[in-house]
């Protein structure tokens, strides 16, 4: 059985609000935002003047001016996790990190983030965007029990403003920035108990959802919405019928792509408001640490015997589920 | 268990000669009269010499995806299989062109797959890193069939207007499909995956920019050779056979490879090092010239793949032959 023992997240200062979009004059308003998308502010790494007079037309300028890097947000995050895990970096045995803005393609992120957290063990990355944290437990359910170390940090990060195009008027509104940082045991109990989880793709569709190498953030929209919409409803639907889910009592977590999707999946499924976890209106789309973050903004206030999904999607085209319980 | 059931790779046609590398001012940094096949545009990197990143990549042909779709059917064919059989895909790419998605769900999606795929990246590549992972899961996990992608265009990233940047690398795709259940090919039989992250990696590549070699470390090489030689002479399921094997180790440093080789009195049989002919393809070396060696194993052969760099990744692999492969 899995557990996962601690949880942190780390996002950066500077605080994108809608009034500044508009600002931009790229076209939207902070009304349709709103109504569009439902986020109100974000946070990014880069700083608001750069953003205001260079638009991030190159990411170039924007890496060189940026306050912090994916690392840094990543290290910040698992310094969190480790010590509500209890345990210390030199403990842990294995790091797997997914991240879809790295700073350097090699040495890869997991084992960048090792260097810095002084981790010796194995370190790599499992990437697959935006469901990372379904793909990390899917992943590490893979594993022989004795063949994973004791305590495995997982992470997921992204400074995807870094990779916006500011004079588009949907993409500056829809990221920000952030990270999430987990420990997991397969020996060792914890406060999460890992009671199902699933990762699925349909990779005729990645051309859906990208971010060029050497240049910008770029999706088919509608489609993406649609799928997200529809392939979360699915998650949810089969668990309901796997586990006799209980809305009055358990938790759902989305993919923080935008609530008014995650409106319309919470209206779907009949989940009320006191179940239903999220922060992508402060906080924007945080991509593969989203809904890690949010369970770890309530780590310290989770209640014995309830359950959490996680159901999350993204590019790929991929999605996946975790179900939780609280010990 | 697992087992190697078919192995592919591709090149591009395109080569960077040493007489063009001299003419861009690229001085010797390895061995002489390589390969090096390269996706580049040649007439552009006369002209630009990889300056411009964005020029470079949008002038390049194949890609690394394209690449890897090339070797990734290559492998399913000679493991005899059809595309719609792999039940999962695993890719590995320092250099892709997309950040997002992941290279292993570009080739995936090439193949018409609609199946779980994701990277595993370590820029060790398929060898032994995804094999060694793979053999460590619970067989109720693994689907009948995978298939382990690694491409790479480092050419793409490498500042050929100065020093000896550029002298070694080169570009190109390998791939395999691997099964639990179905056990014929290369049975792997040992494997060792391993990341010292107090070592510096032997080269950093910015995400915006270029490589960056530092070289290699001829002691951190010496250090890890010795270390995987010791392992394997330690199990004595394979130590005596290892004489009569084929091994694939590409290391830049010929001379250190052979000094190493010596002194340690001959652990391996013959020794094969792919930088030597074709170049360093980075994670894709540890497989490329194993797939291109497919079809000349003899039955019950041992074959290995050696990673020792003096990186932060090395390791190994080694495999018996089953039925011929």
């Amino acid at each position: 059985m899995t557990y996962i023992l601690g949880m942190g997240f780390a996002r950066p200062e500077n605080i994108i609000d809608n009034q500044f979009l508009e600002e931009l004059n790229t076209g939207t308003t902070a009304q349709w935002i709103v109504e569009k998308i439902g986020i109100h502010t974000r946070k990014s790494t880069l700083p608001i003047e750069y953003i205001r007079e260079h638009r991030n037309q190159d990411p170039r300028m924007g890496r060189r001016v940026a306050l912090s890097s994916p690392t840094d947000l990543a290290v910040a995050a698992a310094e969190i996790a480790l010590e509500r895990a209890g345990i210390s970096a030199s403990d842990v045995g294995m790091i797997i990190c997914n991240c879809c803005t790295p700073d350097y393609l090699s040495p890869s992120e997991g084992q960048r983030i090792a260097q810095r957290l002084g981790i010796r063990g194995l370190a790599y990355d499992v990437f697959s965007a935006c469901p990372a944290f379904a793909l990390h437990m899917d992943y590490l359910d893979n594993f022989s029990p004795d063949a994973l170390p004791s305590y495995v940090l997982c992470i997921s990060t992204a400074t995807v403003s870094q990779r916006v195009n500011y004079n588009d008027r949907t993409d500056g509104a829809i990221w920000g920035d952030g990270a999430a940082a987990w420990i997991v045991s397969s020996r060792k109990t914890g406060r999460l108990k890992v009671l199902d989880t699933t990762f699925m793709a349909d990779p005729t569709r990645c051309g859906a959802v990208i971010v060029n190498t050497l240049g910008h953030f770029q999706q088919d929209g509608r489609a993406v919405r649609d799928f997200s919409v529809r392939q979360t409803v699915r998650l949810i639907r089969s668990l309901e019928e796997r586990f006799a889910l209980d809305w009055k009592k358990d938790i759902f977590i989305g993919h923080q792509a935008n609530r008014t999707m995650l409106q319309q999946i919470v209206d779907n499924r009949e989940i009320p408001d006191e179940s239903h976890w999220h922060n992508v209106e402060t906080c924007g789309n945080q991509a593969g640490a989203s809904s890690a973050i949010v369970l770890a903004e309530h780590w310290e206030n989770l209640v014995a015997g309830r359950r959490i999904v996680v159901a999350v999607v993204g590019a790929g085209l991929s999605w996946g589920s975790v179900l939780l319980e609280v010990q | 268990m697992l087992f190697v059931l078919g192995a592919g790779s591709f090149a591009p046609g395109e080569q960077l000669t040493d007489e063009l590398l001299r003419e861009l001012g690229v001085s010797p940094d390895g061995p002489v009269n390589l390969q090096r096949p390269s996706t580049l545009n040649l007439e552009l990197l006369r002209a630009s010499r990889n300056s411009d990143l964005l020029q470079t990549v949008k002038a390049a042909s194949p890609s690394c995806t394209d690449m890897g779709e090339q070797a990734a059917r290559q492998a399913v064919e000679r493991a005899g299989l059809t595309v719609d059989q792999i039940g999962l895909v695993i890719g590995d790419c320092a250099t892709p062109v997309e950040v997002t998605p992941s290279e292993g769900q570009r080739i995936a999606g090439r193949l018409g797959l609609k199946v779980p795929a994701y990277d595993i990246y370590t820029t060790q590549g398929i060898c032994p890193a995804h094999l060694s992972i793979l053999s460590t899961w619970r067989k109720e996990r693994l689907p009948r069939y995978t298939l382990c992608v690694s491409t790479n265009a480092p050419t793409q990233r490498i500042d050929y207007s100065h020093g000896s940047e550029g002298w070694m690398f080169a570009d190109g795709a390998s791939a395999c499909v691997v099964s639990a259940e179905d056990m014929r090919g290369l049975e792997l039989v040992w494997s060792r995956f391993s990341v010292d992250t107090a070592r510096t990696s032997t080269f950093e590549l910015d995400t915006l920019g270029h490589i960056r070699s530092h070289g290699i470390d001829a002691a951190a090489v010496r250090a890890q050779a010795g270390e995987l030689f010791s392992a394997l002479a330690d199990d004595v399921r394979i130590s005596e056979d290892l004489r009569k094997s084929m091994f694939f180790w590409s290391l830049a440093d010929l001379p250190l490879q052979q000094d190493i080789l010596q002194a340690a009195g001959g652990p391996l049989g013959e020794v094969i090092n792919s930088h030597a002919e074709i170049g360093n393809m980075l994670g894709t070396s540890s497989l490329y010239q194993l797939a291109a060696h497919w079809g000349s194993f003899e039955d019950k052969q041992m074959i290995g793949v050696l990673v020792a760099e003096g990186s932060i990744n090395y390791g190994g692999a080694v495999f018996r032959v089953r039925r011929g492969a």
